[in-house]
């Protein structure tokens, strides 16, 4: 086995055994997604067939059956409360990160503070969050979800901004403070331009996470407020579960962060770690 | 103008007309209210978890709909989902159900914890008959002249075996043993345990007839006697021999479904359980063995028979901001004609209301495999009347509970013995006891 | 830096604050509440319980079996899991190292489990190990195998659990090594192979040693990250059979959310968030994460 380094590949792509082996492993990988997929497209007769199909006639009965099931408003809930809970976290969280940024010597404990707000589990939020919202009335409300989706956005926006910001020179903006500039107006017109990328990155990654929350959704909400990841689980509280829904609605759940996931995947380790490691 | 004495002006006589006018269009206006849809348009959310009378209020739902014009949002979830999200439902009060099921093991909890609506001045307002409903269950919902649920199942717990395979129900303790080794094979299991949810259901018959008790005498003594002698007979009996060696595999993590469909399908010889879920066995079209079965009283210890009964009950949670109308659907739900409907179309034979209990129809539907079950079901009622169910009413029984079905699952893994298990459990229980606040030592 | 070509403190506090300000809010204040109520016996069910009673609790943590169990199953999870995932993610990078035809599509395929929803995949995974609906009967009904019960027998359950996450998570050590193992220096191997070193000494003499700060760093976050797992143990066995399967955090959400022992609970999380703690100290520690290397 070889390892490639900085130094020029001698060797274009070819195909030798590691190659295949690469590709049966990918084919092993995925092969359970590929289940999934199949489950959802088969009639009930079909899924429960003993020995499985392989070959079936495929079905979106499954998929209908969900609008039948009142998916469509969990699956709202999740997309409103991801976005909002992402653009409330850049929108605080990216004037903070460049603070930080500037004024490192200073404020590192700060930061390190705030990398460890995200190794809690969940289940230490849940409880309080469960108490005080019972008080307030807050319990299965989307706001509720919100404020509570904070606790690990917030942070990783403040991290990760932290790092792409920490890769601008700073002489940019302080020739534009020399010349009499504000603060804002460094800040958005030559600092911000340029994160661009991190922005996105940033950003994607606080829906993916708010989006793929179960455990939250699970304590917080009952029905007004309920998400999609909790819906699905639903279906499987009838006795003899609704396999055709429960795969259908996996399937529509992983999706947008599938697609969302696949183009910034360059950011996604550094993201996980909180921008600890750089992925 | 007339004269002093009778002074009528116009302004009197538009008066007097316009009040007298005003009181006939009041009560025309309340009688029309009070026969319909006063509450037409609202909408409720109904949890129950799964079984045959839900399932059969499901399909009568659009007639109460038209009856009432109260929409119903109807849940039903298995049983161990629907305890869990009913208690967080409960406990962060969000008035997202409206009507839901009282859970027997839970009605001491959840009633003394103050979650449930009291219903009296409902019952009393709409002269709900009360007198039918059977004293037993009825009992259980009840503190004082408070009553907080309308129960709509009254279990008993039967014994259900093959009779192509077992000329005489076993009636002793010794027998059941004795008859389940001598019918099982790697294809008929000659025992079927209750499964997870129901380890707690069934032991207690075991334990109680062995001699042994959960508490020294609940509701004031809550000593935990799971370590005692005969709590370990029990335990060592039923987990550490009868599961162990003749129950079907792995069937303590059965879900009610599993549980079903192994009866249904014929690999079992014996099964204990409540009347409501072995009637499923029965179903002439999901199961194979429906002719071949037959009902018993369940077996006695030396101690004597402790038939075990639950009531689940239907009740309003006290954050529900739709009371009216959730009571108008308890209302539905148990009346007689809903009871006797369900009773005949579905395989609900634990009914609460004497008159569908005596119903010729309703006794003639379950002559079962040529087993009385009405009889046996009556009869299991009346013994519990002893009082011997108490110790389900304590608040902290679900929690007690919980602890016992681990040591349980463990003896009849082989991973522990029963008497390690119990003493585990007991100190365990212990604990539990002292937390709630009660002195155990 | 001058003075003048800085942003002036004032407004640097400003864009600073909102967001120090909601941080404490939202994460503080909870944990506070939570030591608050760790150390009562507060109860849902009796109003009356949020009182004062001092280390009962933890005191009763300490004589609980129960609890034991479950940090030996969090311990036998999360060191089979991340060892799993190290060893797999190794292998995985290694591979996807080599010049490969199509190789950033064959890298994004293999982070596809990282991705999915964590409910989504528990239910792949509580389907796979359901014998009716498995595909795994296309091999053993052929081979007439009789397939065992994976989610309700006490010897596999935990077993099933691992396998599920460490399909999961190990896309995450792979990205880690991959990256760790592209900025390596050129220089030291090339020297190897002039010097006639074979490929597996290349690797253990020069590549791990190499790779060690990129494995730690790996192998620490997964393992602070190991103590959350709960969708898998929700969908797959609940904690069963019995407690088989219950680590200290599903434990601990049953008795504050099933049981509404919520002062109980706290104390045990209270537990895990010290041991946490710890943990997180180790990383915060580590060199490749201090500022100026970045």
């Amino acid at each position: 086995m070889s390892s490639s380094g900085s130094r020029p590949r001698r060797r274009g792509p070819r195909v030798d055994g590691w190659t295949c082996l690469t590709l049966a492993l990918l084919f092993a990988v995925l092969s359970p997604v590929a289940w999934l997929l199949m489950m959802s497209l088969k009639t009930e007769v079909d899924a429960l067939a003993m020995p499985p199909r392989l070959l079936f006639e495929p079905t979106l009965a499954n998929y209908t059956g969900l609008l039948e099931a009142r998916f469509l408003g969990p699956l709202t809930n999740s997309t409103v409360v991801a976005l909002t809970t992402t653009l409330l976290s850049l929108g605080l969280g990216i004037p903070a990160a460049y603070v930080l940024s500037r004024t490192r010597g200073a404020t590192n404990g700060l930061a390190f503070w705030i990398l460890s707000t995200r190794m809690a589990p969940p289940i230490a939020f849940a409880i309080p969050f469960f108490l005080v919202y019972r008080t307030l009335g807050w319990l299965d409300t989307l706001g509720g979800l919100i404020l509570v989706y904070l606790t690990f956005n917030l942070s990783l926006v403040i991290w990760m901004m932290r790092t792409f910001f920490d890769a601008i020179p700073f002489s940019l903006e302080e020739a534009a403070y020399i010349d009499g500039a504000s603060t804002w107006q460094a800040l958005t017109s030559i600092v911000l331009p340029l994160t661009g990328p991190g922005i996105m990155a940033s950003g994607m990654l606080c829906f993916l996470l708010a989006w793929n929350d179960f455990f939250y959704a699970l304590v917080l909400t009952r029905s007004q407020a309920m998400t999609a990841p909790v819906a699905i689980v639903n279906f499987m509280n009838y006795i003899g579960w609704d396999w055709g829904r429960i795969t259908a609605g996996s399937i529509i759940v992983a999706m947008p962060v599938i697609a969302f996931s696949l183009p910034m995947r360059r950011y996604l380790v550094s993201g996980l770690t909180a921008g600890g490691v750089k992925g | 103008m007339t004269s002093q004495g009778t002074r009528v002006t116009r302004r009197t006589f538009v008066h007097v007309a316009a009040v007298g006018l005003g009181s006939l269009w009041g009560v025309s206006a309340a009688r029309a209210a009070a026969g319909s849809k006063r509450l037409a348009g609202t909408t409720i959310r109904v949890s129950m978890f799964d079984t045959a009378f839900p399932r059969g209020l499901e399909k009568l739902l659009p007639q109460f709909t038209e009856a009432t014009g109260i929409k119903v949002e109807f849940e039903r979830l298995g049983f161990p989902v629907f305890l869990q999200r009913s208690d967080l439902e409960l406990s962060g009060a969000t008035g997202a159900v409206d009507a839901m099921t009282l859970v027997f093991a839970q009605s001491g909890r959840w009633i003394g914890a103050g979650w449930a609506e009291d219903l009296m001045p409902f019952v009393k307002s709409s002269r709900f008959d009360l007198e039918d409903l059977l004293a037993g269950p009825l009992a259980t919902m009840k503190r004082g002249d408070k009553i907080y649920g309308i129960p709509w199942l009254a279990d008993s717990q039967l014994m259900l075996y093959r009779k192509d395979l077992i000329s005489k129900p076993p009636d002793t303790f010794e027998e059941l043993l004795e008859t389940a080794k001598r019918v099982h094979n790697p294809a008929v299991a000659g025992y079927l345990p209750a499964g997870k949810v129901a380890l707690n259901w069934i032991f207690p018959t075991f334990l109680y007839g062995f001699g042994g008790r959960f508490f020294a005498n609940p509701p004031t003594d809550l000593r935990p006697g799971l370590a005692a002698p005969e709590a370990i007979q029990a335990a060592d009996y039923w987990a550490g021999t009868l599961i162990r060696h003749y129950g079907a595999p792995g069937s303590t993590n059965f879900e009610d479904a599993e549980q079903i469909a192994t009866m249904q399908q014929g690999r079992a010889a014996i099964w204990i359980h409540s009347l409501g879920q072995l009637t499923a066995a029965t179903d002439k079209q999901k199961s194979t063995v429906a002719d071949r079965v037959a009902f018993a009283p369940p077996p006695r210890g030396p101690a004597g028979r402790f038939p075990q009964v639950a009531s689940h009950g239907l009740m309003i949670p006290v954050a529900s901001k739709k009371k009216e109308a959730a009571w108008e659907f308890i209302k539905w739900a148990t009346s007689q004609q809903t009871m006797r409907t369900v009773a005949l179309d579905a395989q609900h034979a634990a009914v609460t209301r004497s008159s569908v209990l005596n119903d010729p129809e309703f006794k003639k539907k379950y002559q079962i495999a040529g087993s009385d079950v009405p009889a046996l079901h009556e009869a299991a009622l009346k013994a519990a009347g002893a009082g011997y169910m108490a110790y389900r009413t304590v608040p902290e029984f679900p929690a007690v509970t919980e602890r016992v079905v681990i040591a349980l699952s463990s003896i009849a893994a082989g991973q522990k013995s029963a008497r390690d298990a119990m003493i585990a459990a007991n100190s365990e229980v212990t604990q539990i006891l002292e937390r709630g606040g009660h002195k155990v030592r | 830096m001058l003075v003048r070509s800085q942003p002036p403190r004032r407004v640097l506090l400003t864009l600073l604050s909102p967001a120090l300000v909601v941080l404490a809010l939202v994460t503080l204040g909870p944990l506070l509440y939570l030591l608050a109520t760790s150390f009562t016996p507060l109860d849902l069910t009796r109003p009356q319980s949020f009182r004062f009673f001092g280390l009962v609790n933890y005191r009763q943590l300490l004589a609980d079996e129960r609890f034991w169990n479950s940090v030996m199953v969090q311990i036998k999870l999360s060191t089979t899991t991340v060892g799993g995932q190290l060893l797999l993610g190794l292998g995985l990078a290694l591979l996807l190292n080599r010049p490969l035809p199509f190789r950033d599509l064959i890298r994004t395929g293999f982070i596809v489990p990282m991705i999915l929803p964590p409910i989504v995949v528990a239910i792949i995974w509580k389907i796979l190990f359901t014998p009716l609906l498995t595909p795994l009967n296309l091999l053993t009904i052929p081979l007439g195998l009789q397939q065992p019960s994976w989610l309700t027998d006490p010897d596999l359950a935990l077993w099933t659990i691992v396998v599920a996450d460490v399909w999961q998570w190990t896309p995450f050590t792979t990205l880690v090594l991959v990256a760790a193992l592209q900025m390596m220096p050129g220089e030291p191997l090339e020297a190897a192979r002039v010097d006639g070193a074979s490929a597996w000494q290349r690797f253990v003499w020069i590549v791990l040693p190499l790779l060690k700060p990129a494995l730690v760093v790996a192998g620490l976050f997964r393992l602070i990250d190991s103590f959350k797992a709960f969708p898998l143990i929700f969908v797959m066995t609940g904690g069963g059979p019995g407690i088989a399967t219950e680590p200290t955090n599903y434990y601990s959400y049953s008795q504050a959310f099933t049981l509404t022992f919520i002062g109980y609970s706290s104390a045990m999380i209270i537990v895990m968030l010290a041991a946490t703690a710890v943990l997180s100290a180790a990383i915060i520690r580590l060199p490749g994460l201090q500022p100026d290397v970045e």
